[in-house]
């Protein structure tokens, strides 16, 4: 990298529009692959979530969704990350 | 008994055609017997690219129709020994030959070639399905764009739900200085996105695009970048552990060592 692209690369705002790329082919390919609208992503995501609310407590902000594609199966992998019991457990009734 | 490979990408425009002229005569200079099929029947083009077009007579059409014998059909190389083209009809539709048709193709020809490397069209309907259908393995051609990349993934998908296996990976028409600054998908994250191995890089090289005007493949030239990428990927395809990094020795450190940047300092 010469002096210059370092200087520019510095001082240029936000984020690279390769970076871009990546993250919104990340997105595509999440919905591609698992043949799922974003608004039926998200509606799984939300009906999951309910079910697990029940069980563990956990961090809403670093939940994870990921589709893979493996021999031609696709698998889909979600990971929630559990901080401990549920303050109220609505299982004991 | 040969390999039948098929070149595909889903998007158009991203150098299947390029890529299949080649390696196919990257293959036969080094003594293997290779035949590239055009399967782009009403739209061929892999005739133009080898510098062809004058020496076609008949077409996979007339041969599923029975005009002519399969030999009848080949295009022999005018510059190398042991290449052949069959090609595709300009004038039909993709309905002229059937599965069944490409796969009798597909066997006869690999009990006499080591290599069958079909040039698939575009999309993902029957023109694709029947190039892949008769072929053991594929080679996805993609260029570092966000669409070709979306199209390489479903074509993944669908060639591994056809029983291919998982397919390798070209990148083409990188460009260095931009995956540099930033402002392309470098190899790197292409391959995190697609999660297939890598087969080779060909760079965006102005020679190609002489070499087309030509109809003599880039390959055949001394000194260009995409040359050398091409000769690489024919070495790989033998069996050769060629490192990734090493296609473009230049004297300076700029290409090469742009490259190991666009790998992440690999």
């Amino acid at each position: 990298m010469n002096l210059f692209s370092l200087f520019r690369n510095f001082f240029r705002k936000g984020e690279r529009s390769s970076q871009i790329a990546k993250s919104r082919l990340e997105i595509m390919l999440k919905h591609d692959r698992a043949e799922l609208t974003r608004s039926e992503m998200m509606e799984m995501m939300d009906r999951i979530l309910m079910v697990l609310r029940d069980y563990v407590s956990y961090d809403r902000n670093r939940v994870e969704m990921k589709v893979k594609r493996e021999k031609g199966e696709t698998f889909l992998f979600i990971s929630v990350p559990v901080i401990g019991k549920p303050s109220s457990r609505s299982l004991e009734r | 008994m040969g390999e039948v490979y098929v070149i595909t990408s889903g998007k158009g425009g991203v150098g299947k055609t390029t890529v299949t002229a080649n390696l196919g005569i990257g293959l036969a200079l080094r003594g293997s017997r290779v035949v590239t099929i055009d399967a782009d029947i009403g739209l061929r083009n892999l005739d133009v690219v080898l510098g062809l077009e004058n020496r076609v007579v008949f077409n996979i059409v007339d041969v599923v129709e029975g005009n002519c014998r399969l030999e009848q059909a080949l295009v022999r190389d005018k510059r190398v020994e042991n290449l052949f083209l069959l090609p595709a009809a300009q004038t039909r539709t993709k309905e002229a030959v059937s599965p069944e048709q490409m796969i009798e193709v597909c066997s006869k020809l690999r009990e006499v070639f080591d290599y069958v490397l079909i040039d698939s069209p575009a999309g993902i309907e029957a023109g694709f399905r029947n190039a892949a259908i008769g072929a053991d393995k594929g080679i996805v051609v993609t260029t570092p764009e966000v669409s070709a990349v979306r199209d390489a993934d479903r074509i993944i998908g669908l060639l591994e739900a056809m029983g291919k296996g998982t397919p390798q990976l070209i990148i083409n028409r990188l460009r260095a200085d931009m995956v540099e600054r930033g402002d392309m998908l470098g190899v790197r994250d292409v391959l995190d996105i697609l999660a297939i191995p890598l087969l080779g890089i060909v760079p965006e090289d102005e020679e190609v695009i002489v070499a087309t005007n030509k109809g003599e493949p880039v390959i055949l030239r001394e000194n260009s970048e995409a040359s050398k990428a091409f000769k690489n990927i024919v070495a790989r395809l033998e069996g050769e552990d060629i490192p990734l990094l090493e296609f473009s020795p230049k004297k300076d450190a700029g290409f090469l060592g742009k490259l190991f940047k666009l790998f992440g300092g690999r």
